[in-house]
């Protein structure tokens, strides 16, 4: 998905992600993963999980 | 066929065509009261109540070709049991090509501001390469 935003509801709690390219003007170089969550703790724990689970089942792999 | 003369015969005013036109009127008038000024925000703070604006973010960034990898793994977060999602695309605001905009921007925005006319519209998905002899995933 490109410039999408996911309203997330885990349980009793709610969460926003945003998964957009970035960078420079149109030279867009990245992709940016943002997450707000109900504490920080808590927003940097589903921002690990996310990159561990995309290096898990990373296509790059053999 | 039709000939000219019956086709201006059903072009002629009807007093039912006021009743026609009062109706779309109204709809149009009611539809334009109820659109929200600025619905990316609205949904947003209906989503995340209102201490949005202060709840606290974190990023991470990654190689853009390593996007396909970041949205596998997002997609089995988002899969993860008892998890429930909704996903939108920003709509109405070409500027967001140009600027690292954040989610707090989207929430904060004044009225008549950059992002105030962000919509919520349906989220655009991309075919991405996957290596070679793959599907592509979008």
């Amino acid at each position: 998905m490109s410039n999408g935003i996911y309203l997330v509801r885990d349980g009793a709690e709610r969460l926003v992600i945003m998964f957009r390219p970035s960078g420079i003007g149109l030279l867009h170089t990245e992709m940016n993963l943002q997450v707000i969550g109900t504490s920080l703790r808590r927003a940097e724990t589903v921002l690990r999980e996310i990159r561990t689970l995309a290096n898990e089942r990373s296509v790059f792999r053999g | 066929m039709t000939s000219s003369g019956e086709r201006s015969a059903d072009q002629r005013p009807e007093l039912a065509d006021v009743g026609r036109l009062a109706r779309k009127l109204v709809h149009r008038a009611v539809r334009a009261a109820r659109t929200e000024d600025q619905p990316l925000r609205r949904v947003l703070l209906d989503h995340l109540g209102p201490d949005a604006a202060t709840r606290p973010a974190v990023s991470d960034t990654c190689p853009l070709y390593d996007q396909v990898n970041l949205q596998i793994g997002l997609d089995a977060w988002l899969a993860g049991p008892g998890r429930e999602h909704e996903a939108i695309g920003v709509t109405g605001v070409p500027q967001m090509r140009f600027n690292d905009v954040t989610i707090g921007d989207l929430i904060q925005a004044a009225p008549g501001t950059m992002y105030s006319s962000a919509g919520a519209g349906a989220p655009v998905a991309m075919n991405l390469p996957c290596g070679p002899g793959r599907p592509c995933r979008a």
